[in-house]
């Protein structure tokens, strides 16, 4: 058996155990998710339902901004228009969580398509501010209206009676729990099944490659991309609704915040973008090296530049995010490449 | 309720008010055209020269006008090393330049904040003057308050300076022929990493100044900087992305639209017009009021 | 061998903790951080304090007190998330809550749901009290009810306003207060010109104009420190001259002396002020005393919310002295806490405290008599109402922007 053919069988047996891996994989990953909160208490619980929201929010930003191409400045809008739906849809009409979910979503999908049809005929930073510009104008909106409680905000109703489930008391962490589980896998599955296994993802990376040379294939740029941004604007929706419910109080500077979009653009970012891994990747790291600054450092604010210096440092010498040095892409070879190619630009002679 | 007087005295402050935004909005066309990246630290490098502003007056007999020249320099020298990072991130095989410089320079500006909180605590601080207090009034006109109208002539200089070098100066061209295209301005000779770097640091500094009036005017804050990047990218829309001149406009409308939506319409709305515009400005004149910028 | 007795000693769980344990969740980051040190100087002090005496006396036993911090980012959702961790990794025996009604609104539920007493010693919030929590308490009453009694006291100063002039930024706390001068205002039979609120960051410059043009004989604000100091120097570059001008909060807080001399004359309501004359309690016998105290360990003088801080500890040792268990205190301890904390009455150098048990401030001490106070040439502050507490006559109208 000569060199190159062991390689090749090699390499094949490892694809086939690849393939079979992350089927195991992933069920095995189910399955504990699954079994996870009879493990952990009320707190670490919470801790894992914050993780899954932003695995969730950071995977609906990188379907219009990794996968698409189109930088959406303004994603954390429908997190909020979609925490303000379910919020007036609980408390005004006096209607269960589960209405609030599907209003959230129905309201963000409409808002997404009038907003998405004028806004998505623009490219690049032109994209990114008209979308900002739309999102911090909502911030105001929410301020100033009454049906959204204005600047006192909306507390939702925290009783058994708005959960028309067969569960005895109030929501608890292990409801909340299964509910961002439930929406967490079921954004990933879908952006793996849309974007990695169908022709539909073939035709969105085209757009983002080369969007005048898709066109000229015969894919239908805007229709595409309008597909893309509803899908994701209403998932964000979903999650703001599933949040809202979950911390009871929302207030326009909270849930409309535009901390929100960084946040999920970071975390696709740092993860990978155009990955599926990414934005579960980068969404645990980011979520817990905060969250559990803030808890556990007791009253030093020192983590806050650490975590801007980790952004600029994984931009710098690691832009294909963390799933890039985890899939070898980004070594000691490149890292160094990286650092001599950045001091060539400290030359100013040049 | 409408009295005349009320109206001047609206334009005088939103006149005055764009002197300010003036001195923030030039510097971010520039690198914006220059570097072809949207500056997420802009607002940060404002709230670092207030406190800066802060730090140095009372070493400079409670003056902070003196400190000026050298919250200037000092940010000049930060802009030019700050610079080739950005200029690194953007260029090379890196999928999706645009995000990649913005993505870095919202680091920048977390960096920056969050240092700035952890030094100097959450406190303002106030940034002193002598020499630009009171007002002068002019009868059945208005009155002008000193500090401001020191702000919006510094403005209003760094913003005819600016274009003067980049117009009638070689240094000028040479900075306008990168922001034209880089690969072309390189084979002609222009030294870009030079030039790139000198417009950032040009940017940094002005930004930093401009922080220092807009500390004397209000205070020094850890919260301030946000405003600030969202009146900048306010800016280079309406002025047309890219195109310097614009800024003048730019800067008045934002002033004047703010002045007097708070007394005809209600300040509560301030925010929501101003936000509202820009989007369906971009929507409908993507190349600004003067149909100048570089199109979409 | 020596460290062998000592592990045998105990089984190294909670369960034999010699110390009182308090979870504090309040805003060191984000935009409440200001409130966030405020508090938690006021709380440290307490422990200090208490420490230094041998802790808090329960049974004739003293047990020392220890606090964990955790910062709430302003954020409600992260303030969740700590509570939580005080109630499950921490397990504290009680909690000091933080400043603004955002963040302890998301921490309502889940006190109640863990049955964790908290007061919070900085929140003045209406709101807060309308969702009739039954673990949270607060020690600062609604800025709504104590603000307007300070407004009505304003407006009948000689010669008395006729016409008055609302400004105040759009958040819940300012538009609670703006409420509160509104309601104080038509209270006092007084014109109300204008009533307008305006973003925090919008800039304040065409808002006088349009409130100068109105000509009204008292204008009122509300806002932050830095938000009010604004205001005021904004006030002065614009000339503008109403018989007196009347900001909460902060006119007597460090920050608000960046409005430069244009912060004299200023009036402002407090709840609690150094030389108010407040006695009783325990650790500190007068308000005097602990400004003293206060001073020696920070360099500057307490602002109310800070004193209201300390007592709400001075609250807790009280009511730890009534239940008279032992730390760690266990679920049905916690609970016959709040039934104290309902019933008590604690006499302290802030003054009487006593919570509410029904009604729209339920669970809010609203006790506390509020005090006019005006800042004098040198920015200090002095009472100037209600009369049988006043240091000083008011300087009413106050001296035009070219007299000074």
């Amino acid at each position: 058996m000569s060199d190159t053919d062991s390689k090749t069988t090699r390499d094949r047996f490892r694809l086939l155990l690849d393939q079979a891996n992350n089927r195991v994989v992933a069920g095995g990953l189910i399955v504990v998710l699954l079994l996870l909160p009879a493990a952990l208490n009320a707190f670490w619980t919470r801790i894992a339902v914050g993780a899954l929201m932003w695995i969730g929010l950071a995977q609906s930003w990188n379907m219009i901004g990794g996968y698409a191409g189109y930088l959406d400045f303004g994603h954390g809008a429908y997190f909020g228009i979609g925490a303000f739906a379910a919020g007036i849809t609980m408390t005004t009409y006096g209607l269960p969580f589960i209405a609030g979910l599907s209003v959230a979503a129905i309201v963000c999908a409409i808002v997404a398509l009038g907003v998405g049809i004028p806004t998505l005929r623009l490219k690049g930073a032109y994209f990114a501010i008209a979308t900002w510009a739309f999102a911090e104008s909502m911030h105001e909106l929410a301020l100033i209206l009454d049906i959204t409680g204005g600047t006192f905000g909306m507390s939702l109703p925290t009783g058994a009676d708005a959960i028309i489930l067969p569960l005895s008391g109030p929501p608890t962490e292990m409801f909340f729990y299964y509910v961002m589980l439930a929406l967490a896998v079921g954004t990933t599955v879908l952006a793996y099944v849309l974007f990695e296994r169908s022709e539909f993802g073939f035709r969105v990376k085209a757009i983002r490659d080369n969007e005048d040379a898709a066109q000229t294939l015969g894919i239908n740029a805007e229709r595409i991309k309008r597909q893309v941004y509803v899908l994701s604007c209403s998932i964000a929706g979903l999650f703001g609704a599933a949040n809202a419910f979950y911390i009871t109080f929302i207030h326009p500077n909270d849930v409309l915040a535009s901390i929100l979009t960084d946040q999920m653009i970071i975390m696709a970012l740092l993860g990978g973008l155009g990955t599926i891994a990414g934005p579960i990747v980068g969404g645990i790291s980011i979520f817990m090296l905060d969250r559990m600054s803030s808890l556990f450092l007791g009253t030093s604010t020192l983590y806050l530049p650490m975590i801007g210096l980790l952004i600029m440092l994984t931009v710098l010498f690691a832009p294909s995010g963390i799933i890039g040095i985890l899939r070898g892409e980004v070594g000691l070879t490149e890292i160094k490449d990286n650092v001599s190619e950045l001091a060539d630009k400290f030359n100013f002679t040049r | 309720m409408v009295s005349t007087g009320l109206l001047t005295q609206t334009l005088i402050n939103g006149l005055l008010l764009a002197g300010i935004y003036m001195a923030v909005g030039v510097g971010f066309s520039l690198i914006f055209g220059v570097l072809e990246i949207i500056d997420f630290a802009v607002g940060q490098y404002v709230m670092v020269g207030a406190f800066a502003g802060a730090a140095l007056a009372p070493i400079l007999g409670s003056e902070a006008l003196l400190a000026v020249p050298f919250v200037f320099a000092a940010f000049f020298v930060v802009g030019v090393f700050v610079q080739p990072l950005i200029h690194h991130v953007t260029t090379g095989d890196r999928p999706m330049p645009l995000l990649m410089g913005l993505v870095f320079t919202f680091g920048l500006a977390r960096f920056i904040r969050g240092s700035v909180l952890t030094i100097a605590g959450p406190n303002s601080r106030d940034v002193p003057t002598s020499i630009a207090v009171g007002s002068f009034s002019i009868p059945s006109i208005g009155t002008f308050p000193m500090v401001r109208v020191a702000t919006a002539l510094f403005g209003v200089a760094a913003l005819a300076g600016f274009l003067y070098y980049l117009y009638r100066t070689e240094g000028g061209t040479a900075i306008r022929s990168v922001a034209e295209d880089r690969d072309i301005s390189r084979l002609m000779g222009v030294n870009i990493n030079r030039y790139q770097s000198l417009s950032y640091g040009a940017y940094a500094a002005m930004t930093a100044s401009a922080g220092v009036f807009i500390g004397m005017v209000y205070s020094a804050s850890v919260g301030m900087g946000m405003q600030y990047t969202g009146f900048a990218f306010f800016m280079i829309v309406l002025a047309g992305m890219g195109y310097l001149p614009g800024i003048i406009l730019s800067g008045l409308v934002l002033g004047i639209v703010q002045s007097l939506t708070a007394v005809y319409l209600g300040s509560e709305y301030v925010f929501f017009i101003l936000f509202g515009l820009i989007w369906v400005l971009l929507l409908v004149r993507p190349t600004g009021l003067l149909g100048k910028g570089e199109v979409a | 061998m020596a460290s062998l007795t000592g592990c045998t000693g105990g089984s190294g769980s909670n369960s034999d903790r010699e110390t009182f344990r308090f979870g504090i969740v309040t805003s060191l980051s984000g935009p409440l951080r200001y409130g966030g040190q405020v508090t938690k100087r006021g709380y440290d002090l307490w422990k200090n304090r208490i420490n230094e005496d041998g802790g808090i006396e329960v049974n004739g036993n003293r047990y020392e007190v220890e606090f964990t911090y955790a910062d709430a980012q302003s954020d409600p959702s992260t303030g969740a998330d700590a509570t939580q961790k005080m109630i499950d990794n921490e397990d504290v025996d009680a909690m000091l809550g933080p400043y603004s009604s955002q963040v302890p609104l998301s921490m309502g539920p889940i006190l109640d749901q863990n049955q964790m007493p908290c007061i919070t010693g900085s929140s003045e919030s209406p709101e807060l009290w309308r969702n009739q929590h039954e673990y949270l308490f607060g020690t600062i009453p609604s800025v709504n009810v104590f603000v307007g009694d300070v407004v009505e006291m304003l407006l009948s100063f000689d010669p008395s306003a006729e016409t008055a002039y609302i400004t105040g930024v759009n958040g819940p706390f300012s538009k609670s207060a703006a409420q509160g001068m509104r309601a104080g205002a038509e209270a006092a039979g007084v014109e109300v010109l204008g009533y307008e609120l305006y973003p925090a960051d919008a800039d304040r410059s065409s808002i006088i104009s349009e409130a100068q043009s109105a000509e009204p004989d008292v204008h009122l604000n509300s806002g932050n420190i830095d938000s009010n100091a604004t205001f005021m120097a904004s006030a002065q570059e614009l000339s503008y001259e109403p018989n007196g001008v009347f900001q909460h909060y902060g006119i007597n807080t460090p920050g608000y002396k960046n409005a430069g001399d244009a912060a004299a004359y200023t009036f402002g309501a407090t709840l609690w002020l150094p030389q108010a004359g407040r006695s009783g309690g325990q650790l500190w016998g007068d308000s005097q005393t602990y400004a003293d105290q206060f001073q020696a360990e920070y360099d500057k003088l307490p602002e109310y919310t800070e004193a209201a801080s300390s007592a709400t500890g001075v609250v807790y040792q009280e009511a730890l002295a009534e239940l008279g268990a032992e730390p760690p205190l266990t679920g049905d301890e916690q609970t016959q806490l709040i039934s104290i904390l309902e019933e008590i009455t604690v006499d302290t150098f802030w003054g009487t405290i006593d919570y509410e048990s029904e009604g729209e401030n339920y669970h809010n001490n609203i006790t506390t008599n509020p005090l006019a106070i005006q800042l004098n040439e040198d920015l200090d502050p002095e009472i100037v109402a209600p009369a049988d507490v006043a240091e000083t006559e008011p300087t009413y109208p106050i001296p035009s922007w070219s007299d000074r």
